[in-house]
């Protein structure tokens, strides 16, 4: 039952104008900012998806993904027996087992995500796009984020994008799916909602903005819009709360804070946790990991003294 | 990190589980550094100097907040205002003679130290005495704040179009009832300096920092000359003492409703039909069925959390479609719970307390209600001492217009819901709402949503935004909805008039019962039922009925006009003011008119004296107030609230026979209309 998505209305203006109040946010010093970004810290999800990525590099990120943040700076934050982790650990289909067998050996139970779906574009057959899901679960995944096909959103065939969105849904099996929309490729901020809308109810555990390899990637305007539809899904089926990831173009941490408090607003406070909120950045850890050096011991850290990713 | 520690901050972890916010630590108010740099001990602003006789009582300012005294100001008294008249009119020569580019340069100086590092100290203390939340007086309201003064000061530097020839006022007072925003005092600051004139503030203790250091910056940077802008503060009556002073040419009134305002005007002098000031009033919102909800939302819950700086009284009131009520109740109950209430001064608060001298609305509240309304009060979070001046944003649905919350604007962040089954109930509803300065249309089909802001009465509509205000566009006052162009020539004087000088007191006439008057009653609701008819005529059907009408009057001597198609209303309304002058007043040049194709009602004629009637058919509340031969009845209508009062001058006309001075054709068109100003955004910010 579809009749509903004509009458979807975002008026561009007026989120664009909520969007710069917000960039006027003051940002929080002293103790909360340290909260906060550890928090960030435990939804980030460290990703690499380069065409040169190797099992050397996916190895050292995991190391990095299972110790973000450095022991000392922890303990000093009285931090270090909660656990802190980041939310996943994002590669391509192909480098997902040497991932899974890192983790494993080093004892860590960080999920390995896994790209899939044709990514970045999506323009591949329906049939390989299953193949790759299935093939990635194989492999160790237990999260997958899938791309949709933008052309469907475009030509408005909303019932094609419902049922490719199912078939991954069911391919996926037990993992978890993230559907990407791409939304600096959906052309118009109704569509962002609509297409929302549509992932949501074919089954999708997160909604995430963007693939990183767009032109325009996360803003807030399209967070504000993504949001809301959540909020009202919630609203519309009673129970059924659906994740939130922002990725691409988050790099620094003052950013990362203004994403949460955006989420803290517009969502509550309960989607602040990593089973409902996660950011895809690669770069951002390292200075999250600076501003915290810097709340411990005064000053900035030297380019050696903070561990490669 | 010692010192963190010291802040008295909780724990990494308990932030961790809790994610709250936490304040924003560490500076000092800059609001409060400067009272302290006076001794928290202010005086007088008076000819560029701090001006502090002894011996007076000094009155407190007291903080929005919790009332506490955060510094003191003498109580003005006689004296006070004798000096600083004098001040005034001494400066007034020069600033005048300095000329419009000059004065637009100087304006646009003190429009820069505003935005310079002393933001930050009148952005505080405008939050400390009126309890605007400080995102608020550093944002938005500072921004209109500086345009006000840049716009004017353009105009004046470029040389507005129509007023060549007008001279300012000379000295000009400004009575303050209550604390009022940036915006709002600039509105008439702005314009009044620009043209010329000198101004006198006169404000209760409780306003009186922020304008004090107004004044104070105003002498920084060479920016106005001393005498120019001069701060007295005092108790309420303190302007009753300017009756003594005839250099006084003109009395402003701001920052109090309605029923305050009155009773600062009467017995107090005035002077000519320039009793004015805007007139705040509710916000009008109208969400339709095409509507972005969650932006409508957004929107209204952040008007009802800090009113517009223009429009600080009475809250919002929201029509909803009724396919959409439900949903748009729903959103609006999540935003208004998650309002952070808080000390105005900090730069995390989003709704302050209640502004002082106003009573918290709980009484209209409660009748709402008994009335069987749902009432949705967000959660009051602990708030600091003296938390009493706090009222939580609260949402009434479910009433009909006869409810007490309709009929009169309540302060606070107070928001009534009404639900309307399409855009022609919702307008019709709207036009009747007593009290609405603006009004919002929330829809994204453009065909409805432009077609009913057309309808809409109010003079300020906007088109899915709310809170877009632009001097250079046109802004309103309330009931005197007035644009830039009309500002400015609040404050000066055309070449025809002379400003007028009165020096009697003005006081509320006793209304004697008399039974008289069901000619005038009958004439004026004749005339506002034929209105809308004769409004939407085409104007060149009006031109042709009033080309026919001037051709044959009895007696007919009026010369038509030789009209090109191009008719102007100017020049139709000279050749039938002329016209209407040489006839005799008789009942039989109406019907001439009729004949002509007037509607009936558009024009009456009534034989009687002219003294006095102004009064009286003010009584009648028209729309709008012209007199010929103007007498203190102006005075007295336009403080009974009468809009757009005139007393037409005898020499507009000119001389029979000859062209009336320059300027005077646009100043009758001005004087016809009203602007109907529709904001469209579009685009990036």
């Amino acid at each position: 039952e579809l009749g509903w998505i004509s009458k979807v209305y975002v008026n561009r203006p007026a989120v664009e104008r909520h969007a710069e109040q917000i960039k006027k946010w003051k940002t929080l010093k002293g103790n909360w900012q340290a909260a906060w970004l550890l928090k960030a810290v435990t939804c980030i999800d460290l990703t690499t998806l380069s065409g040169d990525d190797a099992p050397s590099n996916v190895q050292r990120l995991c190391f990095k993904a299972k110790h973000p943040i450095r022991e000392d700076l922890l303990k000093a934050l009285d931090m270090h027996d909660k656990g802190i982790t980041v939310g996943a650990v994002c590669v391509y289909p192909a480098r997902v087992s040497d991932a899974v067998n890192t983790l494993k050996a080093a004892g860590c139970n960080i999920p390995v995500a896994s790209v899939a779906a044709g990514f970045p574009s999506g323009q591949t057959p329906l049939e390989t796009k299953l193949a790759e899901i299935r093939l990635a679960v194989e492999y160790g995944a237990r999260e997958i984020d899938i791309v949709i096909s933008r052309t469907l959103v475009l030509a408005g065939q909303w019932e094609g994008l419902y049922e490719e969105i199912r078939l991954c849904r069911a391919a996926c099996g037990g993992a978890h799916m993230k559907t990407i929309l791409a939304t600096g490729e959906l052309g118009s901020l109704a569509n962002v909602y609509k297409a929302s809308m549509i992932a949501m109810m074919a089954g999708s555990d997160f909604i995430k903005t963007s693939t990183g390899k767009e032109v325009e990637n996360a803003t807030f305007p399209v967070g504000i819009v993504m949001m809301r539809a959540i909020k009202e899904y919630y609203w519309q089926t009673g129970y059924k709360v659906v994740g939130f990831k922002p990725a691409g173009g988050i790099r620094t941490a003052k950013e990362a804070i203004t994403w949460l408090m955006l989420v803290k607003e517009e969502l509550g406070v309960e989607w602040l946790m990593p089973e409902l909120f996660r950011l895809g950045a690669s770069s951002l850890l390292g200075d999250i990991e600076q501003q915290i050096f810097y709340h411990v011991t005064g000053s900035y850290a030297l380019q050696h003294e903070l561990a490669m990713a | 990190m010692a010192a963190l520690a010291a802040l008295g901050a909780p724990p990494v972890p308990e932030i961790f589980a809790t994610m709250e916010e936490g304040p924003i630590p560490g500076e000092i108010n800059p609001g409060e550094a400067w009272l302290e740099s006076h001794g928290r001990s202010l005086g007088h602003f008076v000819d560029g100097t701090w001006l502090k006789a002894a011996g007076r009582t000094s009155l407190e300012c007291q903080e929005a907040t919790t009332g506490r005294t955060v510094a003191t100001v003498p109580a003005g008294d006689s004296s006070d205002v004798a000096v600083a008249v004098a001040a005034a009119k001494a400066a007034a020569e020069a600033w005048a003679g300095l000329g419009g580019p000059q004065r637009g340069q100087r304006l646009t100086r003190l429009a820069a130290t505003l935005a310079g590092d002393r933001r930050g100290t009148m952005g505080a203390l405008l939050a400390l005495a009126g309890g605007r939340p400080l995102c608020r007086t550093l944002g938005a309201d500072l921004d209109l704040g500086l345009r006000l003064l840049q716009v004017p000061a353009a105009g004046a530097q470029l040389g507005p179009p129509g007023l060549e020839g007008w001279t300012p006022l000379g000295v000009v007072a400004v009575v303050l009832g209550g604390p009022c925003s940036l915006p709002a005092l600039l509105w008439k600051l702005g314009p009044l300096l620009a043209m010329g004139n000198t101004a006198l503030v006169l404000s209760p203790p409780a306003a009186a920092p922020p304008l004090l250091l107004l004044g104070e910056l105003s002498g920084e940077g060479a920016a106005l000359p001393p005498g120019v802008l001069n701060v007295l503060a005092g108790p309420p009556g303190l302007c009753r003492a300017l009756h003594t002073h005839p250099e006084v040419t003109s009395v402003t009134f701001l920052g109090a409703p309605q029923e305050e305002l009155e009773a600062l005007v009467w017995g107090s002098p005035c002077r000519g039909p320039r009793l004015g000031g805007p007139r705040g009033g509710r916000v009008v919102v109208i969400v339709l069925d095409s509507a972005d909800l969650d932006s409508a939302a957004a929107a209204i819950a952040a008007t009802a959390a800090a009113p517009l700086a223009l429009f600080p009284w009475g809250g919002c009131v929201v029509l909803a479609q009724d396919a959409v009520v439900a949903a748009l109740e729903r959103r609006l109950w999540a935003r208004l719970g998650g309002l952070r209430l808080g000390d105005p001064t900090d730069p995390k608060t989003e709704v302050g307390p209640l502004p002082p001298g106003t009573r918290p609305p709980e009484g209209v509240v409660q009748e709402a209600r008994e009335e069987g309304a749902q009432v949705f009060q967000a959660p009051l979070p602990p708030l600091p001492e003296g938390g009493c001046r706090f009222y939580p944003p609260t949402l009434i649905s479910g009433v009909a217009p006869t409810s007490r919350c309709l009929r009169e604007p309540a302060p606070g962040p107070l928001l009534v819901l009404l639900s309307v089954r399409g855009p022609t109930e919702a307008v019709a509803l709207a036009s009747a709402l007593p009290q609405t300065a603006a009004a919002a249309v929330w829809a994204q089909d453009i065909t409805v949503a432009l077609d009913t802001a057309d309808r809409l009465p109010q003079g300020l509509v906007w088109l899915n935004a709310l809170d877009l205000l632009d001097p250079s566009g046109g802004c309103a006052g309330g009931a005197a909805d007035t644009d830039l162009d009309e500002a400015l020539r609040e404050f000066g004087c055309p070449p025809w008039e002379q400003p007028s000088k009165v020096d009697e007191l003005l006081s509320p006439l006793v209304t004697v019962d008399d039974p008289g008057d069901p000619e005038l009653a009958q004439a004026v609701a004749a005339a506002r039922g034929a209105a809308p008819g004769w409004g939407r005529l085409p104007r060149a059907s009006r031109a042709r009925v009033l080309r026919g009408a001037s051709a044959a009057p009895a007696g007919g001597r009026g010369a038509p006009e030789d009209g090109d198609n191009g008719d102007t209303a100017g020049g139709l309304q000279r050749a039938l003011l002329r016209w209407a002058a040489r006839v005799e007043r008789a009942g039989g040049a109406v019907q001439a008119l009729v004949a002509a194709g007037l509607p009936g009602g558009v024009l009456t004629v009534l034989p009687g004296n002219s003294r006095g009637s102004g009064s009286r058919l003010a009584r009648h509340h028209p729309d709008g107030l012209w007199l010929c031969g103007g007498d203190a009845d102006c005075d007295w209508a336009s403080a009974a609230s009468v809009p757009r009062v005139w007393g037409v001058p005898a020499g507009l006309l000119g001389a029979p026979g000859q062209d009336p001075p320059p300027g005077a054709e646009r100043e009758l068109e001005l004087r016809c209309t009203r602007p109907h100003c529709l904001w469209l955004p579009g685009g990036a910010p």
